[in-house]
């Protein structure tokens, strides 16, 4: 333990965080595959793409205070745009990078519109977005309608077949995350990410210190959909297709969910909880086919009891200890 | 054109139905409550379990619709004095947060006790009639849906204006502090109006049973639905969400009629058109800001 | 005059039917301590927001720095060198006093867009702990901001002012809810920082104490327009201040 600390003290702490996340990364990369069975491994080659996307929506919620109820917009954006793209026989970085940038764009569209807005209105306003785009995407048959669009193959990207291997479409996928987990990370600890978080506690207050709250505000945004786009793209070909499934406001709510569960003011806390909610998830709905039930009390139970979530756990327990 | 009218209207009750409980329970407890869309499903599930989904006398019906929106109002003051009371003192997103755990709940619940199968229930043969009026032949069910509508609104009118009760919920939902100095009991009014919305809505549950498939997927579907008619209504406004009901019955009727691909995308568009131009609704007071 | 500092005209102001301000003329000169006194509803903060960017003045115009910014938003009239501290003090709750102050210098040093570089290593830490000092807050650098009183939260936020380096210091009741001995702390605080710094300084107060020990120039205010303005001897002997706001009791 010592030795830890000692390191630590040397290097400087976020470069000893670097360090360590680099070292878990790693770790997590090979030890997965080897202690799973081919079928877990695709579960939590899922679960690494959606840790990513609920770490972009907790990129607004938790660290700049933005409620935004519609990212699965840009999550199901990403995806139909690979779904399009890739039916059509463009190559998996080509499709993923225009998935990325269309998510982008709408991301900008609408958060520019939206202006106006705040609190409730404003998360209602990004709900209704992403809600029009479900209704649309249900009847369309340019997007597959009802089905959606299936048959969405990665092929082989690097010298990897991600199509056939699952183990190299696991490590193609950890590797995408973990590296854009590095660039949120650096972000988030970046005199940028500090603007963010006083906009969160204290809108007004930034404003009234001389911070372009609004500019923030979209910069913040067009990056969290850019990133859903790119979990969005990958998710469609871990599953090899895209439904409008993908838009249903329920996406919006999960990534929510999870952040809270693992902790919204922690920076792994998204990716903490997404493990917890999936895992729980996939063990419940072997069990019994209400698994909402459990779910939906075990998130009553944190929201009331523990809203800093999993992360956030030692500090509640202190709370409590302390009476307060 | 009739035809559409009725249809939009019909609509626009039923949303109504499902809003007004919501902008009640907004109005009083300043909560936007995410479980709503689960009661509503409740009222659809309870319908069919009394009538084991046959088809009814038209009166028969009527008494089972109502004591089914009871039956929900009942489980909704349940779920006050257990869950809502604990959450009164959440900020904002985190009520919410709350509301929508209730919803899954509510939804696992279903689930476990009516199983995953689509449930069905028989339209009672007196709605299936058509009615004359003048050269349009209308269904009676949703004329039946419009009268039932125009009562509701009356009797919240009544209620909400005229009777000493109703004089106190507006006293809580304009100043829950200031009203409790007055003597008003603001928990009763509390659990009264999770009761009474909860019941609207499981009312609405049970009218719309008849023409759709009864699965727990109607409280997220609805829940959506009923937020829209309630922002863009005007937040607390019960004025508004009748107002934004009927106009989103009417758009979502007519833009089926020239594209039926389209139903439901209306709703949202007007939804967010209303909140561009005006964040605070229809008829929802106008913020000072710059 | 070129040692205007701030020169607002014919200021106006309506919610609706209610008129808040009814065309207001006051100047802050360079280096003045000017305070803006009156009766509760007369229209100070509601003048403080026209002035600050908080809200759009109905008629009139506020010029700056020798320039027209009636048009301009909060956060671009805060780069021209205004901070304002509020009445109740707003300041970020999940940071500690040390964070609040250094967020503080990043916004004021422009180096918000920075975001390839820990915040630590983006420099401002010895500012920051210079205002630490200058404020008294060194010994709470590490408390939590949402964990302090209220006299603290208010010198704080002085501190995160202090740093944007204004040439127009707003503080909008600096002393509200202060005991004495909290607020001769804040005289002597303001004052130390009007001569350190020699900013112009513009606050509205109700506690008459802290108005003439401090003030060069007062302005009172009544049902949104100017009533007297001069300087503070002047104002304490005028009949029509005294039968307004202060009564015939007080000595300055």
């Amino acid at each position: 333990m010592r030795v830890l600390a000692r390191t630590r003290d040397r290097l400087g702490r976020e470069r000893a965080t670097w360090l360590a996340g680099a070292a878990a990364t790693l770790a997590i990369a090979i030890a997965v595959p080897v202690l799973s069975r081919p079928a877990d491994l695709h579960f939590w080659t899922e679960t690494a793409v959606l840790a990513l996307y609920a770490m972009s929506v907790n990129l607004l919620l938790g660290y700049a205070g933005i409620p935004s109820f519609g990212q699965a917009a840009y999550f199901g954006i990403g995806a139909y745009a690979v779904g399009l793209l890739a039916t059509r026989g463009f190559p998996l970085p080509l499709t993923v990078l225009a998935a990325t940038v269309v998510a982008t764009v709408a991301a900008v569209i609408v958060i520019r519109l939206s202006v106006r807005a705040s609190g409730l209105a404003f998360s209602m306003l990004t709900l209704a977005f992403a809600q029009a785009l479900f209704t649309v995407t249900f009847r369309l048959d340019l997007v597959g309608g009802e089905n959606g669009l299936v048959g969405l193959f990665p092929g082989t990207v690097l010298g990897l077949d991600l199509t056939r291997d699952p183990v190299a479409l696991w490590l193609f996928v950890l590797a995408l995350v973990a590296l854009v987990l590095a660039g949120l990370r650096l972000l988030v600890v970046s005199p940028f990410g500090t603007m963010l978080q006083m906009m969160r506690d204290d809108e007004r207050r930034a404003e009234f210190l001389g911070v372009p709250v609004v500019r923030f505000r979209t910069a913040a945004f067009a990056i969290a959909g850019g990133i859903a786009g790119f979990a969005g793209a990958l998710d469609a070909y871990v599953l090899g297709l895209v439904t409008p499934d993908h838009l249903f406001w329920t996406r919006s709510g999960e990534p929510i969910v999870m952040a809270i569960i693992g902790g919204m003011h922690h920076f792994l806390g998204p990716v903490v909880g997404t493990i917890v909610y999936l895992w729980t998830r996939d063990a419940l709905s072997r069990l019994t086919v209400a698994w909402v039930l459990w779910i939906g009390l075990a998130f009553l139970v944190v929201v009331i009891a523990a809203p800093r979530g999993l992360l956030g756990l030692p500090a509640t327990l202190r709370a409590w200890k302390r009476g307060r | 054109m009739l035809l559409t009218l009725i249809a939009g209207l019909s609509d626009g009750v039923l949303l109504f139905l499902v809003a007004s409980g919501l902008s009640l329970i907004f109005g009083v407890l300043g909560v936007l409550n995410f479980s709503h869309g689960g009661f509503f499903a409740l009222g659809a599930f309870v319908t069919h379990t009394l009538t084991r989904g046959a088809q009814l006398e038209a009166w028969q019906f009527v008494a089972v619709a109502l004591a089914g929106g009871l039956l929900v109002g009942g489980l909704g003051l349940v779920v006050e004095a257990t869950v809502f009371r604990r959450i009164y003192h959440l900020a904002p997103i985190d009520a919410l947060l709350a509301t929508y755990a209730v919803l899954l709940t509510i939804q696992g619940a279903i689930t476990q006790v009516w199983g995953v199968e689509p449930l069905g229930q028989a339209m009672p043969a007196a709605f299936l009639q058509l009615i004359r009026i003048g050269t349009t032949e209308i269904p009676s069910y949703e004329a039946f849906v419009v009268a039932v509508g125009a009562v509701v609104v009356v009797g919240l009118w009544v209620f909400l204006e005229r009777s000493d009760l109703g004089r106190s919920v507006r006293a809580v939902a304009a100043d829950r502090g200031m009203a409790a100095c007055l003597g008003i009991d603001v928990r009763r009014v509390f659990a009264l109006m999770v009761g009474l919305g909860t019941a609207l809505a499981g009312l609405g549950g049970a009218l719309v049973a008849p023409r759709i498939q009864i699965t727990s997927g109607l409280a997220s579907t609805y829940v959506i639905e009923s937020f829209a008619v309630v922002i863009v209504g005007g937040l607390g406004s019960m004025p508004g969400a009748l107002l934004a009901a009927v106009l989103l019955g009417l758009l979502n009727s007519l833009v089926v009629t020239f594209d039926p691909a389209l139903s439901g995308f209306s709703l949202y568009l007007g939804m967010a058109v209303v909140l561009l131009l005006r964040p605070q609704g229809l008829l929802g007071t106008d913020p000072e800001r710059r | 005059m070129s040692d205007t500092l701030l020169e607002a005209r014919g200021i106006r102001k309506r919610f609706g039917e209610f008129v808040a301000l009814a065309g207001v003329d006051l100047d802050v000169r360079a280096g003045e301590i000017h305070a803006l006194i009156g009766p509760n509803g007369a229209g100070k903060s509601t003048f403080f927001g026209v002035v600050s960017g908080e809200l759009r003045a109905s008629a009139g115009g506020v010029r700056f720095a020798g320039r027209d910014v009636s048009g301009l938003a909060a956060w671009q009239r805060t780069r021209l060198g205004m901070a304002r501290a509020f009445q109740i003090a707003r300041v970020f709750g999940t940071f500690t006093v040390a964070q609040n102050v250094r967020a503080a210098v990043l916004a004021g040093e422009r180096r918000s867009w920075v975001f390839y570089v820990p915040e630590h290593g983006a420099g401002g830490d010895a500012e920051a702990r210079r205002l630490l000092d200058e404020t008294g807050l060194a010994s709470l650098a590490d408390a939590r901001a949402e964990d302090l009183s209220h006299g603290d939260r208010k010198r704080l936020e002085i501190a995160m002012a202090l740093a944007l380096r204004p040439t127009l210091l707003m503080l909008d009741e600096p002393t509200a809810g202060m005991s004495p001995l909290e607020t001769e702390a804040t005289i002597e605080l303001v004052r130390a920082v009007w001569r350190d710094r020699g900013c112009g300084v513009l606050l509205t107060e109700h506690d008459m104490q802290v108005v003439f020990e401090l003030a060069h120039r007062i302005t009172v205010l009544h049902r949104g327009e100017v009533l007297r303005s001069g300087d503070p001897a002047s104002i304490a002997r005028d009949p029509a201040v005294l039968d307004v706001y202060l009564g015939r009791g007080v000595t300055p």
